[in-house]
C-alpha cells in the first residue's frame, strides 16, 4: 500500500515544488480545501519555514532557508520510513537522460520560434519529441507512486499540456501555464528535494 | 513659469512628461500644470491664483513630478513630497515650495547629468484637481510573477492610498483577454467586472502609448477613470552604490565574464548577487539577477529580470529556458560571475555573444539615470 504523506507536509513541499504561488494554487496542487491549506501555511510561516510576500501586484507563498532544509528533512526521514530511497535513486538515474530530451525539445521548439539557429523544429516535431518523455512518464511516476502517493499527478499534468499543445504553442514552455516544461520542472525539483541533491 | 500639464515634457520632470503624453494621446489626467523650478524662478507666484481658479475645483493635490523609491509618498531629503487636498491659494503655495525641496530624485540628477547642467535641489512640482475617487489602485501591464501578457488589477475603495502603501490589502484581478480572474466572494468587490474590463483596456492603450509595459495608478470617479501616473514595470530609481570594495576595476566595454550564451539579446542593468532564497527581497524590478543556478522559486526573480547570469548550466538549463519565455538576455555557466560581479555595479549582459561587459559610454547615456 503506497504511503501517504501527512497534509503538512504536503503542502510545505507544494511550496517548494511550485517556487511561488498564492493559497488556491497550492490547496489544488495538493487537493486539499483551501481554508486547511491557509493553516499549514500560516503555521509553517510561524515556524519561519515559510514566507508570505508580493512580487509587484502579486502576492504567494514561498520557502526560507530553514523552509527548505526542514522540507528535506521531513522528506528524507519519510523515504527512509518507507524503504523507497533505492527506488527514487534508481527513478532518479532514469529520469536524468528523459530530462535532457525534454529541456533540449524545449530549447529547439524556442529557438525556432525566434527565427534563430541552425534547427527548425516544427511543432509537429516537437510535440512528436516529447511523447517519449510522456510515455516513460507513466513508468517514472508509477514506480513513485507504488511507494509514495504524493508522486501521483505529473505524468496526467503533462500529457494534458502536450495535448493542447498542438493547438496553443504556449503550452510547451510557458510560465503561465502549467506547461510541458513547467511540469517536468517541478517533477525535477521534486526528486531533488526528496533525494536532498543539489542542483 | 507654469506650463499645462499637456504640453509637459522631459524638462519637467519624468511623471509629468509621462501625464502630458496621456492627455496629448486623449487620456483622463486630472487637469493642472507643472512648475519647473518652484525655488530658483519666482514669476509663478504672480501666475498661480488665477492658474489654479482656470482649474475650476476647490481641492488641489501637489505632487514631485519625479517617481519616489516606490511611486508613493517617498522622498529623498525627508520631505513628504506630496500633499492632498490643499484649498486655497496659499496653501498649494506653499506645498508647491516643500515639494520643490523634497529632494533631487535619481531622474533628475542623470537628467541633469544628461544635459550638463548642475542637479541642483530643486525637483519640478505638479499641481493638479484632486479626484474625490470611489476607488483607486495600481494596474500592471504585465503579469508580475509569470511574465504572462495578463493585466494585473489592484484596487481598494476611497484614494487608494491605503492599499499602495500596504496598509489595506487591496482587492486584486487578472484580466486576460475578455477573462477575469477576481477576488473571492467573502469580500463586495470595489469594482464590477465591466469597471475591470475597462481598465484592462486603458492599461493596454497606455501600454501601446509608451510601447513597454507599464506600472500605472489611476482612479475612479464620476463614471471616469482618471491616470494619476505610468511608469515603466522594469524601471525603478535605484539608491543601491555599487559595492567599492568588491567591485572589479573596469575599462568601458571591458569584457568582465564569458559563458554560454543561452537566451538572445543585449541589455544593461545593475547586478544583484542572490545566493539564496532568503534573500529574494533584495531583488528589484530591473536588476540583472546573478546567481548561481535556479529552481521553480527562483521563476518571479527571472520574471521581473533585466537580465540573467548563472554560474552552472548551460543551453538547455531550465533557468535559460525560462529566459527565452521571459525574453531577456542570459549567459549561463560563467564561473566565478557571483565573486566577480558586485551588487549596484552596471553590466552589459549580451546572451547572444555570451559575455557580461562593463557598459561604453554610449551605452552608459542610456542607462537608467541614477548612476549619473
Amino acid at each position: 500500500m503506497s504511503h501517504q504523506t501527512p497534509a503538512d507536509v504536503l503542502v510545505l513541499h507544494a511550496v517548494r515544488t511550485l517556487g511561488y504561488g498564492d493559497t488556491a494554487h497550492i490547496a489544488v496542487r495538493v487537493g486539499l480545501a483551501e481554508d486547511e491549506v491557509r493553516d499549514h501555511l500560516l503555521d509553517a510561516q510561524a515556524h519561519g519555514w515559510a514566507t508570505y510576500s508580493s512580487y509587484a501586484g502579486e502576492r504567494g507563498w514561498s520557502l526560507t532557508e530553514a523552509g527548505r532544509a526542514q522540507g528535506e528533512r521531513l522528506l528524507a526521514a519519510e523515504l527512509d520510513g518507507v524503504g523507497a530511497r533505492a527506488v527514487v535513486e534508481e527513478v532518479y538515474r532514469d529520469f536524468l537522460p528523459l530530462n535532457d530530451v525534454v529541456a533540449a525539445a524545449c530549447t529547439a521548439w524556442q529557438l525556432a520560434e525566434m527565427g534563430i539557429g541552425e534547427q527548425t523544429m516544427t511543432l509537429a516535431e516537437t510535440i512528436a519529441t516529447l511523447q517519449g518523455p510522456a510515455t516513460a512518464l507513466a513508468r517514472v511516476e508509477e514506480r513513485l507512486t507504488s511507494h509514495l502517493h504524493r508522486f501521483a499527478g505529473y505524468h496526467h499534468r503533462f500529457t494534458s499540456a502536450l495535448t493542447k499543445a498542438g493547438d496553443e504553442p504556449a503550452w510547451i514552455t510557458g510560465t503561465d501555464r502549467d506547461s510541458c516544461h513547467r511540469v517536468w520542472f517541478e517533477l525535477h525539483e521534486d526528486l531533488i528535494a526528496t533525494l536532498g541533491l543539489v542542483r | 513659469m507654469l506650463i499645462p500639464l499637456r504640453e509637459a515634457d522631459g524638462r519637467c520632470g519624468a511623471k509629468a512628461a509621462n501625464l502630458g503624453r496621456l492627455l496629448r494621446a486623449g487620456l483622463d489626467v486630472p487637469a493642472g500644470f507643472v512648475i519647473g523650478d518652484a525655488i530658483g524662478d519666482d514669476g509663478w507666484g504672480q501666475e498661480i491664483e488665477s492658474a489654479l481658479l482656470d482649474l475650476g475645483s476647490r481641492r488641489f493635490a501637489v505632487r514631485s513630478s519625479t517617481f519616489g523609491e516606490d511611486g508613493g509618498q517617498a522622498s529623498f531629503a525627508g520631505q513628504p513630497d506630496t500633499t492632498l487636498g490643499a484649498t486655497t491659494t496659499a496653501q498649494v503655495v506653499q506645498a508647491v515650495r516643500r515639494t520643490a525641496r523634497s529632494g533631487a530624485g535619481p531622474e533628475m540628477i542623470g537628467y541633469a547629468a544628461r544635459t550638463g547642467q548642475a542637479a541642483g535641489n530643486v525637483v519640478p512640482v505638479i499641481v493638479q484637481v484632486m479626484v474625490e475617487p470611489e476607488a483607486a489602485g495600481v494596474l500592471f501591464t504585465r503579469h508580475p510573477v509569470s511574465g504572462a501578457d495578463q493585466v494585473v488589477i489592484e484596487a481598494a475603495g476611497g484614494l487608494g492610498d491605503k492599499a499602495v502603501d500596504g496598509t489595506v490589502t487591496p482587492q486584486a484581478w487578472t484580466v486576460d483577454g475578455s477573462g477575469i480572474t477576481g477576488p473571492g466572494l467573502a469580500e463586495a468587490p470595489v469594482l464590477s467586472s465591466a469597471r475591470v474590463l475597462t481598465l484592462g483596456k486603458l492599461g493596454r492603450w497606455i501600454e501601446v502609448i509608451f510601447g513597454v509595459p507599464q506600472d500605472i495608478n489611476w482612479a475612479v470617479a464620476d463614471q471616469k477613470f482618471w491616470i494619476l501616473q505610468t511608469r515603466p514595470i522594469t524601471t525603478r530609481p535605484d539608491e543601491a552604490k555599487p559595492d567599492e570594495a568588491k567591485r572589479v576595476s573596469s575599462e568601458p566595454g571591458e569584457v568582465l565574464l564569458r559563458g554560454t550564451p543561452a537566451s538572445p539579446g543585449i541589455a544593461l542593468g545593475p547586478v544583484r548577487v542572490i545566493t539564496e532564497l532568503d534573500s529574494f527581497d533584495q531583488f528589484c524590478a530591473g536588476d540583472v539577477l546573478v546567481c548561481r543556478t535556479t529552481s521553480p522559486a527562483w521563476t518571479p526573480l527571472l520574471a521581473r529580470a533585466t537580465a540573467v547570469v548563472t554560474e552552472i548550466g548551460g543551453m538547455l538549463a531550465h533557468a535559460a529556458i525560462l529566459a527565452r519565455e521571459f525574453g531577456i538576455p542570459a549567459v549561463l555557466a560563467a564561473p566565478g560571475a557571483m565573486t566577480m560581479l558586485a551588487d549596484g555595479q552596471q553590466v552589459v549582459v549580451d546572451g547572444s555573444a555570451g559575455t557580461v561587459t562593463a557598459p561604453t559610454n554610449d551605452e552608459r547615456n542610456d542607462e537608467p539615470p541614477n548612476s549619473g
